[in-house]
């Protein structure tokens, strides 16, 4: 019975804040694998456990992280696994997020945040669409790989009915 | 006294006692024990600690050592290589190199952008130093000891070098460019790894046989995460690609052949400073330890010999038929 009333009283508690909050109903689909640098093993990566990155920080911090954590990933889940031109979302320790996008597969910079998807982190922000982001195009330097651009594209949904798309090209 | 408060009392009692039992209990199935030679830095939160296997490398470092293949010959490690991997100040390595670098070296470029790589996390992150020592003091002592010598060595190396500007993605770019018009077998094999789908089946095999055959670690280890390509690919790759084991193996005969592996190279180091992966040993207790399971590690161990004994044989057509 106490358990009963337990999680009842915890789901009318969740359905309060997702009511109240209208970002926390809020989503970002990156159209890629969802990395959240809070979980193991990324949130030993010293580029995450004692420093505290977010989605707003400066774009020279999240490369670095992104760029770590997705060399994690691929340690992980084997060294093709994610690409570049694949997209992908990281959850900083803050919780806010972000879409990014693999650039290169060894060095220190080898993923960049993608302009324009940095959302709060739930409960924060009053953000109540949900975006999904992906990638048109993806070119690389014939030559050396290091250089290229990208055409992303933003599909906006309200109440699952899709209400806009933007696309940019994106140099990198 | 009634039989029926003879009974209640008996029911009483025999309620405290469970209650009891279920009160002891309680602490070992609600909970998780955790030991102190537990790395609880690795887990996450939420996620459950458990011991790691009583097998694992850190508690035997010499453990299920591959037997090493009679009449391997190592290929030549170049002097460059090895400068940098026993260079106290990169900064002064790289100051060094930067003629070399302006006069078109390929290889000395490389090695600058190798330095920028390494150092990179030191000059961007605030309280770096700060942070990996926060995070060794929760790490077994043996593992704290090797992730404060190698913080130490990071710091010696890399110290002036960060410090003296902020290395940022458009300053690696451009040192990895510069080293990107070069044609030695390192090169071939990072170009190979990058773009292969732009290249005949010819051009990949020819390519991959000529590196192989060189015997070169550090070219070899440049083309390794090719062989995790998909089991599709098997054709191109050989029969010893298709898995992230199967690069690992080739990673494990880099190091066969001369490339820098040790408990002080740069590799290991790296692992250490970048993944917080740090364990006294050098590289292949790093793969063995934390980046693939024990039956992974004996998979890609039996694959390694493989390959040695084809290399050993010169059968570069079997492994790239």
């Amino acid at each position: 019975m106490r358990t009963l009333f337990n999680g009842l009283s915890q789901l009318l508690a969740l359905l309060f804040i997702a009511l109240a909050s209208p970002s926390a109903l809020a989503t970002l689909n990156c159209n890629g694998p969802s990395i959240n640098v809070n979980q193991a093993p990324y949130n030993v990566l010293p580029a995450v456990q004692n420093q505290n990155v977010g989605a707003y920080d400066e774009d020279v911090l999240r490369t670095n992280v992104m760029t770590a954590v997705v060399a994690r990933y691929r340690i992980e889940h084997g060294p093709r696994s994610i690409d570049p031109g694949k997209t992908f979302k990281i959850t900083y320790k803050n919780r806010t997020k972000e879409c990014g996008v693999v650039t290169g597969l060894t060095g220190s910079v080898a993923a960049v945040p993608i302009p324009g998807t940095r959302r709060d982190a739930p409960g924060d922000g009053m953000a109540v669409e949900n975006t999904s982001v992906y990638l048109r195009q993806f070119n690389q330097n014939q030559a050396n790989q290091l250089h290229g651009t990208y055409q992303v594209c933003y599909d906006y949904y309200s109440n699952g009915e899709l209400t806009a798309t933007q696309c940019s090209v994106q140099v990198w | 006294m009634s039989k029926r408060t003879l009974i209640t009392l008996f029911l009483a009692g025999a309620t405290i006692v469970l209650f009891g039992v279920w009160r002891a209990r309680a602490p070992e199935t609600g909970s998780t024990a955790v030991t102190p030679d537990v790395d609880t830095s690795r887990t996450s939160p939420t996620a459950p600690v458990s011991r790691p296997p009583v097998t694992s490398a850190a508690n035997h470092p010499n453990i299920d050592s591959p037997a090493f293949p009679p009449g391997l010959q190592p290929g030549p490690i170049s002097t460059l290589t090895q400068t940098f991997e026993k260079s106290d100040n990169l900064a002064r390595l790289v100051s060094e190199l930067a003629p070399r670098v302006a006069a078109g070296d390929t290889e000395a470029a490389r090695v600058v952008a190798q330095a920028l790589d390494e150092c990179a996390h030191l000059s961007v992150f605030p309280n770096f130093v700060e942070g990996i020592r926060k995070s060794a003091e929760a790490m077994p002592a043996n593992r704290r000891d090797a992730a404060l010598a190698h913080l130490t060595r990071f710091q010696e190396r890399c110290g002036d070098l960060a410090g003296a500007e902020k290395i940022t993605p458009e300053r690696i770019r451009s040192a990895h460019e510069a080293a990107s018009h070069g044609n030695d077998l390192v090169d071939q094999g990072r170009r190979l790894t990058a773009s292969s789908a732009s290249m005949s089946a010819s051009e990949v095999k020819d390519s991959l046989r000529r590196i192989v055959q060189s015997r070169n670690g550090e070219a070899i280890a440049s083309i390794a995460d090719a062989m995790a390509e998909s089991s599709d690919d098997r054709e191109l790759f050989g029969p010893y690609s298709g898995s992230k084991v199967h690069a690992m193996a080739w990673r494990l005969v880099a190091c066969d052949l001369g490339m820098p592996c040790g408990p002080d190279s740069a590799q290991t180091r790296q692992a250490c400073m970048v993944f917080g992966n740090c364990i006294r040993g050098d590289y292949r207790e790093v793969v063995r330890f934390f980046f693939l399971s024990p039956w992974e590690f004996e998979l890609a161990a039996a694959e390694e010999r493989k390959i040695l004994q084809e290399i050993i044989d010169g059968n570069f057509d079997r492994l790239f038929p």
